[in-house]
């Protein structure tokens, strides 16, 4: 037990005099020091900062395409869809589901004239129930100017960028022209802004009825528009809607497959890019601990003549470079926070015009931060290992000689 | 009682190159008692150094045996080398080597810190008395370009002497200082020789150190000689 004891006194003894030793040398050359541990520190914040803002730009961007389109669509392949309201009470049953909203999609051309003229422009024209879609996708919220409550079924709401395009004010006449050549006079009763350009510039929103009578449709729809509680599962509710119903479903990951795969390969290119600058980072530990080992070579033979192992000066070595890093990797992501909040608070004019935002979004997870704090301790493991090793394996009698 | 401390048999040491193979020490013999002051003279190249570097174990021998007090440690495994290094043997170089970056407390309490079952507080008390009694005890926080040539050279002897080593090793110990600062280092390793029964083995080429030791020895041909008056 006693022996135990000193024993264990011991290997802390050992520890502390590595730290001792290490930190000595940390402190002594602060030059490099700082060298070493700005380098972590620029590739921990280049690495941080920039898959924050991407991850923020993604979801911004999935948020405004889904922000005023459906997770799921369940459509009859194209047939019109008669017996509606049953289908949209079946998929409302399905547990996850939290609305659905019947529509009828057409295009059409817009017609207006105001103070800048008149004015001709295609249009996208979804034809739904309002109240429908007050509960299931809360259009109500995305309402900029006016009302959704609307009085007549000839009241319509319009997307904001083409509201500004017009030129035209609450209440103006519009007319809609259907590809059969129908004509419908339509007021406008609100607009809304869906935060996607697309939506907001091409897309006007009519009640159900009037688009049925505008395209000659009769009581009935071209798609049930499903959306979710969480859009994640959007595959899972899709099948039971397809058990449930027998209709066709298209999740709003076939919808927007091509944009999704541009987003994901455009991560994954960022991340391998600024990767290499962590590899550098490394590097720049490894160079600093290499000629640290070269300048006292002489005194680790002065060491192992004391007595040292060469486990002690393997493990001197190891400290200093792991102790860098690790302060590098705390420097960087103390950084890299800062960054992310003042541009989360300070939008940048140039990029919110460009990416149709009022903010940028920033978003990273506390499982990404632990891949790149991770990601960083090994390459920096590595990095110090082999000049460590070198400085063990140093032969005593030559390192003395060593000037 | 026999009170051989170190004993060497049969050491041999060759170096080899592509030009040159030079038998260093060869079927060298030598013995220490407990409390014996040893020079060992030769010019330079003879191998004196090699020499101490096998003792030392800086080294290992091509073959022969070291035993420390009946141990044989050519045959040790490294790390029981380290230890034994560390608790049994102080060393001295000709250019004090002390570590730039510590003060002259922390130099000679370093090998104190090593493996050891005493407290860094006892350490440290340790290597406080032996500066003092080197007459350094106003330069304990001093780094070593802030010392004189003798003064660090003193700090050295302290740190060899930090561990209550079984032997010194002391390699041209005065051969960078002027003469009378020679003259002080020599003074105090007699003392330590004497006051601490201290082994000490120095190797030089200064014949006025050799003059002050117990016994001394000529290294020639890789063989030690006894040096008779």
């Amino acid at each position: 037990m006693l022996y135990n004891f000193g024993n264990r006194r011991r290997v802390i003894n050992i520890s502390m005099i590595e730290f001792f030793i290490a930190k000595k040398h940390i402190l002594e050359r602060k030059r490099q020091s700082i060298i070493a541990i700005l380098g972590v520190a620029i590739g921990v914040t280049v690495l941080t900062v920039s898959i924050g803002i991407a991850n923020g730009l993604d979801k911004n961007m999935v948020d405004s395409i889904l922000s005023i389109s459906s997770h799921v669509v369940a459509t009859k392949d194209g047939e019109a869809i008669d017996d509606y309201r049953e289908l949209q009470t079946q998929i409302e049953s399905i547990k996850g589901v939290k609305g659905a909203v019947p529509q009828i999609s057409t295009q059409g051309i817009l017609k207006y004239s105001g103070v800048f003229g008149s004015y001709v422009s295609g249009v996208k024209i979804n034809g739904l129930d309002f109240d429908d879609a007050k509960t299931a996708m809360n259009l109500d919220k995305k309402i900029v100017a006016g009302t959704m409550d609307i009085k007549k079924p000839t009241e319509f709401l319009i997307g904001k960028e083409l509201f500004n395009q017009l030129g035209a004010k609450l209440g103006d006449r519009i007319t809609v022209v259907s590809a059969d050549n129908r004509e419908m006079h339509l007021t406008i009763a609100g607009v809304f802004q869906s935060g996607y350009y697309e939506y907001d510039t091409t897309m006007i929103i009519v009640p159900l009825r009037a688009v049925q009578i505008l395209s000659y449709t009769g009581d009935t729809v071209t798609s049930l528009e499903v959306f979710l509680d969480d859009v994640y599962s959007a595959e899972k509710v899709a099948g039971q809607i397809q058990i449930k119903t027998n209709m066709s479903t298209r999740t709003w990951g076939d919808l927007n497959r091509n944009l999704l795969a541009a987003l994901s390969l455009e991560k994954t290119v960022m991340i391998l890019v600024f990767s290499l600058i962590v590899i550098i980072a490394g590097f720049v530990v490894w160079v600093i601990l290499n000629m640290l080992v070269k300048e006292k070579t002489r005194d680790i033979g002065i060491m192992r003549s004391m007595g040292f192992s060469s486990k002690n000066i393997m493990k001197i070595f190891m400290i200093e470079g792991l102790f860098l890093g690790s302060f590098g990797i705390v420097v960087g992501l103390s950084i890299s926070g800062g960054i992310l909040w003042y541009v989360k608070d300070n939008a940048i004019n140039q990029i919110t015009n460009i990416y149709y935002l009022n903010k940028i979004p920033v978003e990273i997870t506390s499982k990404e931060i632990l891949v790149i704090v991770a990601a960083n301790i090994v390459i920096i493991f590595l990095s110090s290992i082999f000049p460590a090793y070198k400085a063990a394996k140093l032969e005593v009698v030559e390192a003395l000689k060593y000037d | 009682m026999s009170d051989v401390i170190l004993k060497i048999e049969k050491l041999n040491k060759r170096y080899k190159d592509k030009k040159r193979d030079i038998q260093i020490l060869n079927d060298l013999d030598f013995e220490i008692n407990r409390g014996e002051f040893v020079s060992v003279l030769g010019k330079s190249g003879s191998g004196k150094t090699t020499f101490l570097n096998m003792i030392g174990m800086l080294d290992r021998p091509d073959s022969g045996n070291v035993y420390y007090a009946g141990q044989n440690v050519s045959v040790a495994h490294s790390s029981k080398i380290d230890l034994l290094r560390n608790e049994m043997l102080g060393f001295i170089f000709q250019f004090h080597y002390l570590l730039p970056e510590f003060s002259a407390l922390e130099n000679v309490m370093l090998p104190g810190l090593i493996g050891k079952k005493k407290t860094r507080e006892e350490v440290k008390k340790r290597a406080t008395e032996l500066l003092t009694e080197m007459q350094l005890g106003d330069r304990l926080d001093h780094k070593p370009t802030e010392l004189s040539g003798g003064e660090k050279q003193r700090v050295a002897i302290a740190r060899a002497m930090i561990n209550e080593p079984k032997i010194i090793l002391a390699d041209e110990p005065t051969g960078n200082l002027d003469e009378e600062t020679s003259e002080v280092i020599h003074d105090l390793l007699r003392k330590i020789c004497r006051e601490k029964n201290q082994t000490i083995i120095v190797v030089t080429h200064s014949t006025e150190l050799a003059s002050i030791t117990d016994k001394r020895y000529h290294l020639t041909k890789g063989k030690l000689e006894l040096v008779v008056d």
